[in-house]
Formats: structure tokens, sequence, C-alpha cells
């Protein structure tokens, strides 16, 4: 494969986006017609069954609510509705007690089962891509369901079917502190709206260490948008290659850079050898011109240990160049 | 270039598959027939679309950073075009169109195509803008190609003469300027329903990242410099991936590669204290040596990784997963010499290229059952081999900051490395329904390479009990104790590198851990609920002379919500957060003093923040009428506080001041229907941020700029108040 001059493989990115967009024309086009959707009546139904018609004589809201959701579209084969006449009883169960007996207990009500049982209904279908790490994953353990955080019949999100008109206030129920740090004066753009809780993480679970989204370490997560930081370099800095959160407070902090403390108190933890690393730089370095200290003032250490994340220099064994 | 050609391509492959789709359908199925019924989606799913357009305008408070208030967003005065939704549904297929701030810094757009079943494919444009400040001032003219070069050579030749002073710089720097980068996202995803159980899903984005940030290019410890340093690099991601998923589990293959190519590889500035280059013993410390300095930034790079998954459902609800991944990260970027510095000799490099390479292996795996409705349990193991093989490179002698040959302290660099291995047991109880308690293990052990500890291990013990099935109440509470221990302590190599020998660096030191979480929800009535949270941990690292020793943290929550009727809804949370640090240092010079106990000192942090939330919402409760308020407040307070022991032959340290930020938010959003498709209305929005850091405030030593033993461009934390008002016209359809 021959690269372009900085590295970038454009001529395999295109090939492999017409081979992607071919497969895709050629999957849309091929016959796989959808289970037809039938209006069929009850006594059509397999045993038990009492099918939509007949839930939705009482639960017209439900069922209506429902249509509008990716849930309620009978071509993909994959939901519910696709299962001829029997989009709410393919997770409620069969209906035929509940009809017969009026009460709400012949029915399974997801608000009233057990959590993991009412995951393993959804999980029956949405146990692909980022839903595969579900189980055993730090909700599953917590006993958070999937409907905990998402609602089938009435979402107030605009994505994702959340019980809550933003993503972040469902976050926010539990993970309060960190839905909090996240106003803080040096954030990430959440507030802004270039992120979200998901941009970083992925509460059905995964892989990686606190439900991160990317990668299989702290590190990769944080290097898959700040790729700058990657390396590996020629000089590398211990702390920072051990875990970016040594440092750094991903969800916010009154500290520039978003530290878990000031420069050069964030250093001196570690560095407390000879000569400026162990000297106290205290108000009269900050206060008065004729005993300032670029030590403490400004972004402190940083001010001169610039490639502080790692050198490629042959002189940057202090990240100074 | 290659962003507009990603945006077309994406935009054409969209629209072709859209509109083969669409010919499929039409192919094998009858249209259907004009209005026999509501077509599902039109009337039935209401109004989708809309598009504000309007006025804003801003004004400032005097002295207010606009910059900062700006920092992530872009809210000049203006016409503005927003929350534009273009939205198409029918029982085949979503077509979704969103585009914000448009003509804006911060423009974001984004389209979704979904072919229910078969094609789903989206788009994003997202430009994410970093404002650091409007008042930069530099001696620095940016002439490309990461030259920086000052064009005032008086100022080069009246410092090297000693005829001006640092301080005397101020007047020569020019105007200010913005100093400001953004980041620009392009990305596209498909997934595409090979059948039924088959996906294939493949992902392109490319990230650029261009402007300019404050950087320290320094000449010396009393020589500091600081420059607006132009960064210009691009990071294209591609991924793609096969996934199998049935009724007995799932199998997926994936690929997933990362290039970053940095267009300015290399920083290059005229020094402001010499025009001349020389050498001495201490020109590292008054930057009297060299005329220029070089940086290396970020290399090319690039990570390569293949995965492979799989899932195997088993009888009693019972379930196995598995990942595995094999990566590699390298850069192998052309070394720069050891300097710039024409009159220090040429030192011959070790290799001409970095030649860095990691390997990084990765697998877990995961067993989850539930046998009973009683009983629950998970094992799940994993572990994370960063294997660095980058060669070591050899260093008799280095260049300090381009002024000085000095001789390698270690004679080489530390390639770290790390194994990371996990082991996690949990299992869940229910001897009342719907209440779980919980037990579990962990454990971590880490083997690391060049650190003063050969390997980790830490042990934690888990419980939790939640309870959810109330309607009234839900409550969660989990403790988790753990003890980490290193082996292998090599306290000589802490003394190869000048550290005390009884430092232990935090981030690996041993450490016992107690945290507590608690969450309590009490809903009296469907209209109210109540929520408290408390956490809290404590840190202490036993062993730890030197160094952090101890770390507590607690925060409080307390809100309700309550909507009386289903038009108004009303939120209120209050939180507070703390924080205490305490570590310790010696203020040393080598010899005597670096072995002298009454040269201790300790630094104890205290952090205290508060947070309220509140938000009041009124839809159509008044008629014809969208009412949002809303505010944020926080407030932290940060104290640096040293102390002596009671034997010390330290100078009492004069107090640093607190460190206070605060910041508030207050929006009105006022919309009024005058009919069903036209809304007008008004959005006020007070912003307010208050900082005092001695750090970087203008009411302390920063605020010179110009200081006695350094350059500055005039970036810190500034305080703005502003007050921005919209007026819009709402269409909807």
């Amino acid at each position: 494969m021959t690269l372009r001059s900085d590295g970038f493989p454009a001529r395999a990115l295109v090939t492999a986006l017409a081979l992607t967009w071919v497969s895709a024309v050629g999957a849309a086009a091929s016959d796989r017609a959808p289970a037809p959707r039938s209006t069929s009546s009850a006594s059509a139904q397999p045993a038990n069954f009492v099918g939509d018609e007949t839930c939705a004589t009482c639960h017209e809201a439900e069922a209506k609510a429902l249509r509008a959701t990716l849930h309620g579209k009978a071509q993909n084969e994959r939901t519910p509705a696709a299962r001829s006449g029997q989009s709410c009883e393919t997770c409620h169960g069969p209906g035929q007690m509940h009809v017969d007996s009026g009460r709400k207990e012949d029915i399974r009500r997801f608000t009233a089962m057990a959590p993991r049982q009412a995951s393993e209904t959804c999980l029956s279908c949405h146990s692909r891509s980022t839903h595969t790490q579900f189980y055993g994953g730090q909700h599953d353990s917590r006993n958070i369901s999937c409907v905990t955080c998402h609602s089938v019949h009435s979402p107030k999100s605009a994505v994702a079917q959340l019980k809550t008109t933003s993503e972040i206030e469902t976050c926010a129920t539990c993970h309060k502190v960190q839905a909090m740090k996240v106003t803080r004066a040096q954030h990430m753009p959440v507030v802004e709206g270039k992120m979200s809780c998901s941009s970083c993480h992925n509460p059905h679970g995964s892989t990686n260490v606190k439900q991160l989204r990317v990668g299989n370490y702290v590190n990769e997560s944080c290097v898959s948008c700040h790729t700058e930081k990657r390396g590996p370099f020629l000089w590398e800095h211990a702390a920072g290659r051990e875990s970016c959160i040594t440092c750094h407070d991903p969800h916010g902090s009154s500290n520039d850079r978003m530290l878990v403390a000031k420069a050069p108190m964030l250093c001196q933890r570690c560095h407390i050898g000879t000569r400026h690393p162990s000297t106290i730089y205290d108000g009269r370095n900050v206060q008065s011109v004729a005993t300032a200290s670029n030590r403490i003032y400004g972004r402190a250490c940083v001010n001169c240990h610039s490639n502080i994340h790692g050198s490629n220099h042959p002189s940057g064994n202090a990240f100074l160049r | 270039m290659r962003t507009r050609l990603f945006v077309m391509a994406a935009a054409l492959m969209m629209a072709s598959a859209v509109a083969h789709a669409q010919d499929a359908q039409g192919g094998s199925q009858p249209a259907p027939p004009a209005q026999a019924t509501p077509a599902p989606g039109g009337a039935e799913f209401g109004i989708l679309n809309r598009l504000d357009f309007g006025l804003r305008a801003t004004a400032f408070g005097s002295t207010s950073d606009e910059g900062r208030f700006q920092r992530y967003r872009d809210l000049r005065d203006g016409g503005t075009v927003d929350l534009f939704t273009f939205d198409k549904r029918t029982d085949n297929y979503l077509f979704d169109l969103h585009a914000d701030h448009l003509g804006y810094r911060d423009q974001r757009i984004t389209a979704q195509y979904n072919n229910y079943g078969r094609v789903k494919a989206s788009f994003e444009w997202n430009q994410v803008p970093l404002f650091y400040s409007d008042a930069i001032a530099s001696l620095y003219t940016d002439q490309g190609n990461g030259q920086l070069r000052i064009a005032n050579t008086s100022v080069r030749t009246g410092i090297q003469a000693g005829t001006l002073p640092l301080t005397g710089v101020q007047g020569q720097l020019g105007s200010t300027f913005d100093l400001r980068q953004r980041r620009d996202i392009a990305a596209f995803n498909l997934t595409d329903a090979l059948g039924r159980d088959l996906d294939l899903r493949v992902n392109v984005r490319s990230t650029h990242k261009s402007g300019y940030m404050p950087w320290g290019a320094t000449f010396g410890f009393s020589a500091d410099n600081e420059v607006a340093a132009p960064i210009d690099h691009r990071t294209t991601d591609v991924g793609a991936a096969l996934e199998w998923t049935g009724q007995k589990g799932m199998a997926r293959v994936g690929y997933d590669g990362s290039w970053f190519v940095n267009a300015i590889p290399t920083l290059t500035y005229d020094s402001p204290y010499r025009t001349i280059d020389s050498t001495n013993a201490s020109a590292y410390v008054a930057g009297n040596g060299t005329s220029q300095g070089r940086t290396a930034m970020w290399p090319d790079s690039t990570a390569n990784t293949i995965s492979a998954a799989g899932a195997y459902n088993l009888p009693a609800h019972s379930r196995i997963n598995g990942v595995v991944s094999i990566g590699d990260w390298r850069q192998n970027a052309a070394l720069l010499p050891y300097t710039i510095n024409s009159a220090i000799p040429t030192i011959p490099l070790d290799r001409q290229t970095a030649d860095a390479d990691a390997r990084i292996t990765s697998y877990n795996v995961n067993f989850t059952s539930r046998p009973t409705g009683l009983v629950w349990f998970n094992v799940r193991a994993r572990r994370y081999d960063y294997d660095n093989r980058t060669p070591q490179f050899n260093v008799t002698n280095y260049v300090r900051i381009d002024q000085v040959i000095e001789p390698s302290t270690l004679g080489h660099s530390e390639p770290f490395g790390y194994t990371r291995d996990y082991f996690d047991a949990d299992a869940s109880f229910t001897p009342l329904p719907y209440t779980a308690l919980k037990i579990g293990y962990g454990m971590e052990k880490v083997n690391r390479t060049f650190r003063y500890v050969d390997q980790t291990t830490e042990h934690t013990l888990r419980t939790a009990l939640d309870t959810t099935g109330s309607q009234y109440v839900s409550f969660r509470i989990a403790y988790e104790h753990s003890k980490r221990v290193g082996q292998g302590l090599d306290e000589e190599a802490l003394d190869d590198i000048g550290e005390q020998v009884s430092l232990r660096q935090y981030d690996i030191s041993n450490r016992d851990r107690d945290r507590v979480t608690a969450l309590v929800q009490v809903t009296p009535i469907s209209q109210v609920a109540l929520v408290a949270s408390v956490q809290t941990g404590r840190d202490t690292r036993p062993d730890a002379d030197f160094g952090l020793r101890k770390f507590d943290t607690n925060a409080y929550s307390l809100g309700f919500d309550v909507s009386p009727i289903e038009k108004v809804g009303i939120g209120l949370t209050y939180s507070y957060e703390d924080a205490a640090t305490n570590q310790k240092s010696r203020q040393a010079n080598p010899g005597t003093q670096f072995i002298d106990p009454t040269r201790d000192w300790f630094t104890d942090m205290s952090e205290k923040v508060h947070y309220v939330v509140a938000s009041v919402d009124l839809t159509k409760a008044i008629p014809r009428t969208d009412v949002h308020l809303a505010l944020d407040w926080n407030k932290s307070n940060a104290d640096y506080t040293y102390s002596l022991p009671a034997n010390t032959t330290l100078a009492t340290p004069a107090p640093l001041p607190t460190v206070y930020n605060e910041l508030r938010r207050a929006t009105v959003d006022f919309k009024y229907f005058l009919t069903q498709h036209l809304a007008a209305g008004f959005v006020y929005l007070f912003d307010e941020y208050k900082v005092d850091d001695f750090a970087l405030s203008p009411n302390y030593v920063i605020g010179q700029r110009t200081l006695p033993d350094g350059l500055m461009l005039g970036y810190g934390l500034y305080p703005y108040r502003a007050n921005t008002g919209w007026l819009r016209l709402t269409y909807l359809w």
C-alpha cells in the first residue's frame, strides 16, 4: 500500500468506504422482506397469546407510543413488532391470563420484575455491539436494570429512550459528584453540549475500567481524543504513562488543565529531590515582583517542563525540550 | 482539504445508500395508498422539524475576560441559525438532520439515516473551539512551519547587554491578540445488517486540531519564556467489525487503526535573552548561552489493534464472554540533534530515529450466572499488558535547555511498561424481594519496569446493599476496602535519580483505601422525589515518609424534583464536596542538608466546594407558552498550607492566598407560540465567573507579564460578567 507522504492511507480508506457502500446497497436490495405485520385476531395467536389488538384495547397509549419508537418498526426483523401481532407479548409475555383476570399480576410488568430479570428480557435482543459487556458489569452488579434508565413506552429524551430529557440527568441520579464536577471552572465541554457522559463511558459495560468506552485501560480512552499524548516517547513521564488520572481529574476541577491539585504542590508529591523540586514556594513568590518565582506563578513547573507528557528530544530527559 | 473529501465521500455514500435502499423497497413492496390511513410518519408523530433564527448580543462587565466566557463556545453578537432539525420518519426509515450554531466556530451538523433492520448510517461535523484568552501579548511572530521569531532585535540586544531588564520588556510587547485553537471532527459511522444475525460496522473519524496554545519555551531557571505555540495536527481513526449475534451467543472480529500526523513536529524560537550563540556553565540558570531554542513537539504515530470477542449463553441464566485484543503503538520520528546552539559541539546520537514501539495485549474473560432468582454471581479475569519495546536511548552527555553540556545522571532512557492483571468475583443474594446484598473481592497485580517498585498487589473487598422494589423508597449503600502493597522495593532506584529513599510515589505506593457511598430516593407521591447521597473516602499511605501521605474526600448531596402537574417541573439540588491531602518534602541542597530532618516541611491541601442546581419548567402551563428557568452555581475554596516541624531550621513560609473560584449561571428561556408553527421568544443568560488564583490571577505577579525571571504571555484566569440576550423566532413544520 502506497501511503501519502504524511502517512495517511487515503487510497485504502476510500477503497474501504467503497466496499462498505457496495455491501450496504447489496444488503438493502436483497430479498429480505420483513415478517409481515398481521392484524390477526386473538384466535390466530399461539396458545396464551392474545395479539397486539387485544392489548391495545385497554393500553392504547402504550401501543401508540411503541409504534413511534424503533421497537415498533416491523421492517426490522429483530424488533418485537416483526413478530406477527406480538409486539407487546414479545416482552410482556403471553397475555391470556391477564386478559381473563384483568389483574396486573398476571402479566410481566417491568416495574415489578426483579432487576436482572427485566434486563434479561431486554438483553435477549440488545446483546450486540456496545451491550455485550452488560452482564457482570458494574451497573448489573448493583442491580441496575435497563428500565432503571430507559423507558420503552414513554421516553423523554431525543435519543436512547431515556426516562429523563438529557443523558446527564440520568447519570446524575446516582453519580452526583461527577455530574456536579463537570460544571466546575476547568472542565471538558460537557455543559457546552460538545460532549456527554457517554462520550467517555459506556453505561452498558465495557472491557475497560470505570466502564470507559474506548480501549482496555484508562490511557487508551484518553488518547483516543488527545492522540498527541499517545507516544510512545523517547523519554516517558512515568506518572503519565501509568495513568492520566494520576494528575488529572477528567470530570472537572478548579485547577488549570483539570489537575487534581495545583502545581508545584502536585509535582512535589513525587519529586522530593534536592534544589528546586523540593523548595517551598510561598506567598512571597506570587505577591511581590521582586521575589516572584516562575516555579509557582503561571503554570509553575510546566512553565519549563513543557513536554510533561513525554519528550522525543534527545535532550528531553527532564521534558524541558 | 482531506476533511472536505471525507465530508463529500460520506455524504455521497449515505445519499447513495439511502437511494438504493429506497429503490429496493420500492421494488419489493407496493407504494402505500395516498391517504387511505394516516401515515405513521406524519401527523401521528407530531411536528418534528424546527428552525430557530434570531439575534444575539452580549454586554460584558468592565475588564471581563471575553475569551474565558466563550471558552468552548462562540457567542459573538449577530444573527443566529440554531437548533435546525429536519426529521422524516416512516414505517421503513428515519432520516434526521440537525444543525446548531451555523456559521459560528462551535457549529455542529449531524445526520442520521436508519433503514430499519438494514442500514444505519450517521455523520457528524463538530467544531469545538477553545478560547484561551483575548489578552495575549508576545514578542514573537509566527513565520510558519513552527518558527517563532522576534522582529524587535533591540529587545534581545538590550537584554544581552544587560541594559534592558526583563521587567522593562513590557512596553515592547505590542498589541494584545486572541489565543485560541479549534478541534474539527468529521465522523462517519455505518452499521449494515447483512442478515438477521450479522452486522458489519464501519467507522471513520478525522480530527483536526489547529490554532495556538500557551507553551513554555524556557531558556533557563531565571529565563522563563512563554510563547503562543502553533499547533496543526490531524488524527484519523478507522474501525471495522463483523459481529454475529444469535440466541446462543455472539462473535465479533474487529480492527481499529489510528494515525496521528503533526504538521508542526518541531518548534524553533528565538531567545529574547541573546542574539549570539555561546555556552557557559551557568547559562542554564541565566539563559545567556543560546540564541535560539528548539523543542520536539509530538511525533507522528500510529496505533493498530485487532480484536476478537465471543460470548456463549449457558443454562441457568449463565453467560461467558471473552475479548482478546492485540495492538501496536509506534512512532519512529527522526530525532533532532541534542541542541540548536552552534557554540556547543555536536554530540553523536545513539540512533537517528526514535524507534519507539509498544505492543499492547489484553484479554477480558467474564462469567456471569443467575442459577436461581435469589443468587447471582460474576467472575472476571482481565489482563492488560503494555509492553514497551522501545530500545533504551543511551546518553552520556546531553544539552540542558540548549545552554550547556551536562553529563546524564542515568545514562539512558527508561521505556516504562507494565502488565496489569485483574481478578474480580462478586456474588449477590436476594434475602428479601428487590433487596440485593452483594459481596465481592477484587485483586489487581501490576508488574512494572523502571519504577522503584517491581510489583504492586491490591486486594479489594466490596459489599453493597441495594433495595429498589418499593415505589416509595430506594436505597443503595456500598463499602469498599482495599489494600495495596508493593514488592521488590528498590530504594537504590530512587537514590539514582536523586530522590529521598523513603519517598513513596503516590500512584504506586502502599495504600489503604476505604470508600462508602450511599444514596436514598424517597417518592412519597408520584409527583415528588427527594434524593440524598453521601460519599466518603479515606486514603492512607502507611509506609510513605516523603510524598503524599493522606487523601480524604467527602461529598454530600440533597435535592428534590416536583412535578405537581404534567406541565410543571421544579428541581433543586445542593451538593457539598471537600477534599484534604497531606504531603511531606525536605528543602535541601545536595550534601548534609539532604539528610537533615530539620529541613522537612509539610503541605496540607484543603478544598471545599458548594454546588446548587435549580430549574423550573413550565410547558404550556401558561397557554401557548413554554418557560424554562435554570440556575447553576458553584463555589470552591482551596487552601495550600505549609507547616514546619518543631525543630525546624527553615524560615517560616509566607502563607499562600486561598484559591477561590465561583461560577454563576442563570438562564431564562421564554417562548410564545403565535401559531402551531411559529413561536417567538427570548433567552437571557447571565454568566459570571469570579476567581482569585495566586498563580494565574492578574492581581498577582502573573498580571505583570514581564517578570525578573520570565516573560509570560498574559494567559491566566480572569473574571468575567456577561449578560447575553437572544431574540428568536422558531418555525416548526
